[in-house]
């Protein structure tokens, strides 16, 4: 106290003579603080300015060793804890210099502490009401807790806070070492709350992340709910398999992470466990656990001291070093470690690190989840992580081949396509059930065994939502599921359709069942949620539009059926920028012969040809088809259909085809196909899905992209074009972003020559749409008399 | 200045001087590592101090540490010829690379990935990196954001959504 006051007195007259002492040089700050030798006068300086604080930090030791008064002596061979109880102080020895300091504190006479979190020490009085405190040893604070009749023996008594305890939320909690009995209050209770249900074989407690968590004997981490002490949830890890049988379990937080220190003892051979990093300090090494003993009762073996059980272990090598210092008596007594601080972060700001870097360490990161979290981080991480993240990664089914020999895997693995790497996530849930991605980046799990329960599961969160069954599910394999928004919208719709059966159902989650579009006809290709409204496409490439709020009612579009060019064909209909497209697969003896697309022009009611979609990728599959932007992905090239298998039942009944060869791109500039399959990997003989990862958020940017590139698809169109029909497009595109009223405002506004132009594309356009209508006419003829009367029944509305 | 005095003179040695002022003296053999050096090196403009303007000088001694001990490796690496000892030169090599970069803390690691960024010393770029993906590795958003100190700079409604959507991201 005299020496802060002596600082007092020498800043005071310079301080009158505009001296900015903050504004000190470090080096000089640095070495006067060192000159400091009793931890409370560097604390307290610490508390002086922010840039103080921030020298303080690295001078002042970040555990100190708390001597416990009065652990043993030695009087006729027995150690007794009563001896040095009466001594009005606690000491701190400096880890550092090997220094002892003195701490006058009359609070602790005729009491046992020991150190807790967050620097306050529990003192426990030894006399009958056995009251209980936690004490700042430099503030002198005191707050009560309740009394404990049970703790008459404190030495393995350890206390954990989960905050500093002047916050009346603070919880503190109490664990006798070797028994496992374990209790909480918060300041101002009336009583400890026993955790009752416990075996007593708890070694440590620890907060993390706001949660607390105990480990016993054999490893088990157990989740402690605090507001009803009876209940507790073993956390489902596996046990560890100890080297020996002696051994003491802590838990301690690293760097956000949970570790388990197993000590193992031999022939008994530390109080709470804290991990720094150690950046700043001198004489802390790195990569070493420091220890004290924590096992004061085994005096029993007089020829064994305290001091044979502190010291540091050294990771790399190893090799246990001992701390101890003969000349010091401090490691006679009972030992706690001390933290004087909390080490706070320099102002380095990471989010300045430079756009370039940022990219070489996503890709470092292997695990597609990991990347996915980084991009939650902030925008410009997003950003970031959107280039690295695979678009698609390729989700295995379990067990495509026999389908139900290996699903009892509890994983499912999806296959980067940019690295060609396969990563397993663990997904319990996947267990005996068949699979299948939606979009939004859920997965439909329908289980194999008799229920059939059918859920949707988000893989990276593994949030589960149930569905109504239904006995339809009984052989899922050409299901496919889309879903109008992410589930976890009450309002979300959910839709399933059967690829080859042509069978559309619907529910929302938490529907009592499915309802079925009735009146059908069986021939539905592929449905779509395109602007809010639901869409079918059946194999003559007509349009019907899906009332969900009356099942039974459609409406068929008047959409004129397209010429196909072979029979074996499939339709899909995925959004491209705001446009409906059909997509239309050709197959020849089940592989994948070609492509056509085509988009609907809303006007006409006609299939419009497209022969470029410009800077977009298609992806087609099982399960949902959908089309994104590429600018920015490596290996996924532009203007390309990727498709892989959908008909897997059909693989069955020939011996020689694999489903990888029915994977690949197809490059619409060119016409030709290329495979994607790689031999090594083992991933192309499941069953696939194209999967993109449940970030809503990530792909957001997509649509904030729709506007400039409607521009330039559209331009694309027209450059490309040598015929007159795509400059119509475009000019028609255009049109549809206004009203026909503005469209034509726009046009008197234009000059002369434009003015000419525009009429000149309009005569084209009318010519056209009456062509075009013609046309239609003349197909529907022709469609109605191959068909008949039946389908005329069945599809016209 | 390709003058031959540059190809006798090989071992010369450059004077590195850093942000802080501090003059650090590198064989050129060992700057050859760097990108930045090396070009100079080619365009003969090595004369007197180079002033480094981004590397502070911890972090350029650390950098020297690195680039002398990759250049120490190079030459031992070519006297032994063994496969085996070149093997277990590797794997020393590793070891020592980790405990170097261990033995960083943030901030330190914070300012070796600009450095040699800077300097474009790729391995150093690559090693470093792969410890920052490292400490990402398996954590939250927000203990990310905790742990580099970054503000979270979505918008309240895109941040909602983020929440919603990753519940267990974020416990």
């Amino acid at each position: 106290m005299a020496r802060v006051s002596e600082i007092e007195d020498i800043l005071h007259p310079v301080s009158m003579a505009l001296v900015q002492w903050p504004d000190l040089p470090v080096d000089i700050l640095s070495i006067i603080f060192q000159k400091l030798k009793d931890p409370c006068d560097v604390y307290r300086c610490g508390l002086a300015c922010v840039s103080w604080k921030s020298i303080v930090n690295t001078i002042l030791p970040p555990f100190l060793l708390l001597s416990n008064v009065g652990t043993f002596k030695n009087k006729m061979g027995y150690f007794h804890f009563e001896t040095y109880l009466n001594i009005q102080s606690c000491r701190l020895f400096n880890t550092q210099t090997n220094e002892t300091h003195e701490i006058f504190l009359p609070e602790v006479e005729k009491c046992w502490f020991s150190s807790s979190s967050f620097r306050w020490l529990l003192t426990i009085s030894f006399g009958p009401p056995h009251e209980m405190h936690l004490l700042n040893h430099f503030t002198r604070d005191r707050i009560q807790l309740p009394s404990a009749e049970q703790c008459s023996k404190p030495c393995e008594l350890r206390v954990i806070t989960s905050t500093t305890p002047l916050n009346p939320t603070c919880l503190v909690l109490a664990i006798r070492h070797f028994k496992g009995a374990l209790a909480f209050c918060r300041p101002g209770d009336k009583s400890w709350t026993c955790f009752v249900d416990f075996v007593r074989w708890d070694n440590d407690v620890a907060f993390y992340k706001g949660e607390s968590y105990s480990v016993n004997t054999f490893g088990h981490l157990f989740h402690l709910h605090c507001n009803i002490p009876v209940a507790q949830k073993v956390l489902p890890l596996l046990s560890i398999e100890f080297l020996q049988h002696e051994h003491h379990n802590y838990l301690v937080e690293l760097d956000g992470n949970l570790l388990l220190v197993v000590r193992y003892t031999k022939e008994l051979m530390d109080l709470s466990s804290i991990s720094l990093p150690l950046g700043p300090f001198r004489n802390f090494k790195a990569n070493c656990i420091y220890f004290i003993s924590d096992n004061l009762t085994f005096f029993s073996k007089k020829d064994l001291m305290p001091v044979d059980n502190t010291g540091f272990y050294d990771m790399m090598t190893g090799q246990i070093e001992y701390l101890y210092d003969q000349a010091s008596l401090i490691l006679l007594s009972s030992l706690n470690w001390d933290i004087l601080h909390s080490v706070s972060m320099a102002q380095v700001q990471w989010s300045d690190l430079p756009v370039e870097i940022l990219p070489i360490i996503f890709q470092k990161l292997k695990d597609p989840c990991d990347i996915y979290r980084c991009g939650l981080v902030s925008v410009l991480w997003k950003s970031i992580a959107t280039t690295i993240l695979p678009p698609f990664l390729l989700l295995s089914n379990i067990g495509t081949f026999h389908f139900e020999a290996p699903l009892n895997k509890q994983s499912c693995s999806l296959f980067n396509t940019q690295t060609n790497e396969t990563h397993e996530i663990f997904l319990p849930e996947v267990e005996k059930c068949w699979f299948s991605s939606s979009s939004f980046g859920w997965l439909l799990t329908i289980c194999f065994e008799p229920p059939h329960e059918v859920h949707l599961l988000n893989p990276f969160t593994r949030d589960r939502i149930q569905l109504p069954l239904s006995r339809e599910f009984r052989r899922p394999y050409d299901l496919r599921v889309i879903t109008s928004t992410t589930p976890l919208n009450p309002t979300c719709l959910v839709l399933v359709i059967r690829c080859f059966q042509g069978a559309v159902a619907f529910c929302r989650p938490g529907d009592k069942y499915w309802t079925f579009f009735e009146d059908f006809g069986r021939c539905e290709n592929d449905v779509v949620f395109y602007k809010g409204e639901l869409y079918a496409v059946n194999a003559f490439g007509h349009l019907v539009h899906l009332h969900c709020n009356i099942p039974v009612a459609q409406k068929v579009l008047p959409v004129c059926s397209i010429e196909f060019l072979q029979r074996g064909h499939h339709c899909y209909l995925v959004e491209l920028d705001g446009n409906l497209l059909l997509v239309v697969r050709y197959t020849k003896e089940l592989l994948t012969s070609g492509f056509e697309v085509y988009e609907l022009d809303w006007v006409e009611k006609v299939w419009i040809k497209v022969k470029n979609i410009g800077n977009n990728a298609i992806f087609l599959g099982t399960g949902s088809s959908l089309s994104l932007p590429v600018d920015h992905f490596r290996n996924v090239k532009a203007n390309c259909i990727y498709f892989i298998s959908d008909n897997l039942t059909s693989f069955f009944l020939k011996m020689d085809l694999m489903p990888m060869d029915n994977t690949g791109f197809y490059n619409m500039m060119t016409g030709q196909i290329e495979y994607l399959y790689d031999q090594a990997s083992l991933i192309w003989l499941s069953s696939l899905n194209w999967f993109v990862p449940p970030s809503s958020v990530i792909y957001k940017q997509k649509s904030a992209d729709v506007i400039c590139r409607e521009e330039n698809s559209a331009e694309v169109i027209c450059r490309d074009d040598k015929g007159t029909v795509k400059s119509w497009f475009s000019k028609i595109r255009r049109m549809e972003d206004k009203d026909a009223a503005a469209a034509e405002d726009e046009d008197e506004d234009e000059d002369a020559a434009a003015e000419e132009d525009a009429a000149f594309e309009w005569w084209w356009w009318l010519g056209f749409g009456c062509w075009c209508w013609w046309k239609m006419m003349m197909m529907t003829g022709v469609w109605w008399w191959l068909t008949g009367g039946d389908d005329n029944d069945e599809c016209g509305g | 200045m390709s003058t031959p005095s540059s190809s006798v003179f090989s071992y010369r040695v450059l004077k590195l001087k850093s942000s802080d002022g501090e003059i650090f003296e590198v064989k050129q053999t060992v700057a050859v590592q760097s990108g930045v050096l090396k070009q100079m090196m080619e365009d003969g403009c090595t004369e007197g101090e180079i002033p480094l303007n981004n590397v502070d000088s911890p972090t350029l001694a650390k950098i020297i540490e690195w680039c002398n001990k990759h250049h120490d490796d190079d030459v031992e690496g070519r006297v032994l010829s063994q496969e085996k000892e070149k093997e277990k030169e590797k794997a020393d090599m590793k070891r020592w690379e980790s405990e170097f970069i261990d033995a960083l803390n943030r901030d330190e690691l914070y300012f070796l990935l600009i450095g040699s960024n800077y300097m474009n010393i790729k391995e150093l770029l690559d090693c470093a990196a792969q410890k920052v993906a490292g400490m990402v590795k398996g954590k939250t958003p927000e203990a990310i954001r905790e742990m580099f100190n970054i503000q979270s700079d979505f918008t309240e409604e895109e941040e909602k959504a983020i929440r919603k959507e990753n519940q267990w991201a974020f416990n």
